[in-house]
């Protein structure tokens, strides 16, 4: 080989490591300086890097959120009487009444249209109990079952303790589950909670948003945390819905809005796809 | 020998060069870069990765805890369940633009009535802090200090008030609305009747009346020794010494210990200290330093606020509705020191996790002036009594392993120390005023 090969060589061999290094340097989350900005554009680089697909905006704004909690009752046995327009089934173990309408409810015209039908089946007292107090939370239902979830004067709770499941099939109400965490009020005066880009943040650098999935929606709500001198304690939490873009699965993710932890053990659930 | 000069051997040769000289650039920036590795490295705890992950501003801790505000002549302190005021009021100073910084008045006479013009809501902070952290602007440092703000009818000004130097400021504002925050404090949901008294260094909030206070419980949490052993020092190279009288000290070096109480003794006391000359640090440049460290020990920052300063040590501790919390009788959560030779960082581990539902249980406080003509008349001199205020001592409810109640009480600040009101009443206060006077002589 002569002196020019061997430097064409080297130029080309040089090239190419060049090249890599600086895809390297380009998709890695390197900081060039600390400000916030920097930081965000980054994990959101990073992020892209590893498929995932955000929304096009994410609050950086911090708001405010309380510790609330309710008094464990037996809220719903006490209302089964008034129920006149259904067949009740109240199971005390797990606190959730189920409602069969007496008779038929024929629900028609489109979505918009559906829900209003459901709206006002929900808030007559003698179909459902506190249906007033339900909010429709379309995230969380699918082409058959129509979700709501306690509304206060604070924010919307979700969880388990705290839902309404309308079961629709062939354009009529087949029944409802229903349970009822009673009136809820502040434990203590409101604190400031993260923002929901940092929830986000803090779920992606814990490892909790697969690669080659989808954010799809941020929204605050409360969460149960524990239960204590006998009163359920709610804390605000960011929900975050991801889908694997793979499966098309949905899972609700929880991360704690005064912390940034995850919340872990049976706080994530899968939802029904419409 | 024909010298023969080729454009493309020269280019060639320089483009090797170049792309030699490149990639080892970049091979160096990519193996120097700490952040790099760190993507790579996640091993740490969960909790660890948590407390790193929240991130609180530095500002975070340096809001007001109190506001008060007239009705009919009379001030109140202002408190709503639903609406932490002070909290509101750091929300809207995050998108003020401040200005210009004038002195308006510094006389005594025109401090006081401010004080006492129904016009204005008044925020307080525990203790005096830079204009410079408030203000987060350079243009406006002198060093000048304050404690409390004055919210006029007008978004385009805030008045800052500094207690010991009776010296009222003026600051220009632009993009400022205080109308939700005016809004709030008009239907606060609970008013307390106060005065304010000129005491050795501040105007003092006096509760008219006796009231009736609450008794707040909340479930604690303590981390590990060795959570804090790897937040402080670190995870190799750490020895540990076990003494007789109770504590284990681990070093990471000749320079930096960390104190832990043996488990079993029952206390939460813990010291880091790292011997290290004194930087000449500014006011509020020695405020922030401090917060430095009390973000590296981990603790639960949702309620810790700034509570006092006396310039070379700055306490912190949580604000419960308003009122500071004291553990193990009169120590604030975090207090940091430095010496000109080392720097300490005095911390108790309970950490207050969970707040449990108000039980009705409540604490009644005899009016401020009672409490200051109890201290008299036991020999306390009036004119060494700093502070008198309202707190929380914590004490742990039997019932319960992690459960704390908060009980009311009043914590007085005299010779520099803070000290319930109970052991005040319990201090041989002849032989404290004799070695006062003789250490003024």
């Amino acid at each position: 080989m002569d002196r020019k090969r061997i430097e064409w060589l080297f130029f080309v061999v040089f090239l190419l490591i060049d090249l890599y290094l600086g895809i390297e340097i380009w998709r890695s989350p390197i900081n060039l300086s600390n400000t916030g900005d920097a930081q965000s554009t980054s994990i959101r680089s990073e992020m892209r890097a590893d498929g995932i697909d955000l929304p096009l905006h994410i609050s950086h704004k911090q708001r405010s959120g309380y510790y609330l909690a309710a008094k464990k009752r037996n809220y719903l046995s006490g209302k089964l009487s008034s129920l006149t327009e259904v067949n009740t089934h109240f199971s005390k173990s797990d606190n959730i009444l189920t409602g069969t309408p007496k008779t038929q409810v024929t629900l028609s015209g489109n979505h918009r249209q559906i829900l209003t039908q459901l709206n006002n089946f929900k808030n007559d007292s003698e179909n459902v109990p506190f249906g007033a107090k339900f909010k429709y939370e379309p995230s969380m239902s699918g082409s058959n079952t129509y979700c709501y979830v306690q509304s206060t004067d604070y924010g919307q709770v979700y969880a388990s303790d705290a839902q309404l499941m309308i079961n629709v099939r062939n354009n009529a109400i087949t029944n409802y589950t229903i349970s009822y965490m009673g009136p809820i009020s502040a434990v203590r005066e409101p604190q400031l909670i993260i923002s929901a880009w940092h929830a986000v943040k803090a779920m992606y650098t814990d490892r909790e948003i697969v690669n080659n999935s989808r954010v799809m929606q941020i929204k605050l709500g409360y969460s149960k945390l524990t239960e204590v001198r006998g009163s359920t304690i709610l804390l605000p939490t960011w929900l975050i819905w991801v889908e694997n873009k793979t499966t098309k699965n949905i899972t609700v993710k929880r991360v704690n809005a005064f912390t940034a932890q995850i919340l872990q053990s049976g706080n994530s659930y899968s939802v029904q796809k419409n | 020998m024909k010298f023969k000069f080729k454009f493309g051997d020269f280019f060639l040769l320089v483009g090797t060069l170049l792309v030699f000289s490149l990639s080892i650039v970049l091979w160096i920036f990519i193996m120097t870069n700490d952040q790099y590795f760190s993507h790579i490295n996640q091993t740490s705890s969960v909790a660890q990765q948590s407390r790193n992950r929240l991130n609180n501003s530095i500002y975070d801790l340096y809001i007001p805890t109190c506001s008060y505000g007239f009705k009919n002549g009379q001030l109140y302190r202002l408190y709503d369940a639903k609406k932490n005021l002070p909290l509101e009021f750091a929300k809207e100073l995050k998108g003020i633009k401040f200005k210009n910084l004038n002195v308006v008045s510094t006389s005594r006479s025109k401090y006081e009535r401010m004080l006492n013009a129904p016009d204005y809501i008044q925020l307080t902070f525990p203790d005096e802090v830079s204009i410079k952290l408030f203000t987060k602007q350079n243009t406006l440092e002198n060093g000048k200090k304050f404690r409390r703000v004055f919210i006029s009818n007008s978004d385009n000004r805030l008045y800052l008030g500094n207690d010991e130097t009776t010296t009222v400021y003026r600051i220009d504002l632009a993009r400022a609305n205080f109308t939700k925050l005016r809004s709030y404090a008009s239907h606060a949901h609970s008013m307390t009747p106060v005065k304010l008294v000129r005491l050795k260094d501040y105007y003092e909030v006096f509760y008219t009346n006796a009231e009736r206070w609450r008794v707040y419980s909340y479930l604690t949490n303590n981390q590990t020794d060795s959570y804090f052993v790897s937040r402080l020092l670190g995870t190799t190279n750490v020895t540990a010494h076990s003494s007789k009288k109770g504590w284990i000290t681990y070093s990471l070096n000749y320079y930096t210990k960390l104190r832990i109480p043996k488990s079993g003794t029952k206390k939460h006391d813990l010291l880091y200290t790292k011997y290290e000359k004194s930087k000449n640090l500014a006011v509020h440049e020695r405020l922030l330093d401090s917060v430095d460290y009390v973000h590296k020990l981990g603790l639960s920052e949702q309620d810790l606020r700034f509570f006092d300063t006396n310039g070379m040590a700055i306490s912190y501790t949580n604000y419960i509705e308003g009122l500071p919390v004291f553990a193990e009788q009169h120590t604030p959560q975090i207090k940091t020191s430095f010496t000109p030779e080392s720097m300490q960082v005095a911390f108790n581990n309970i950490d207050l996790q969970i707040p449990i539902p108000f039980d009705g249980q409540t604490r009644s406080l005899p009016s401020t002036d009672t409490v200051l003509q109890e201290l008299t008349n036991q020999g306390l001199k009036r004119d060494q009594i700093q502070r008198i205020i309202v707190g929380f001592r914590m004490v742990k409810d039997n019932s319960h392993d992690h459960l704390a109640n908060l009980i009311p009480t009043y914590y007085v600040k005299a010779y520099n120390r803070w000290q319930s009101l109970s052991e005040w009443q319990k201090q041989d206060l002849t032989a404290l005023n004799k070695d006062n006077k003789e250490g003024a002589q």
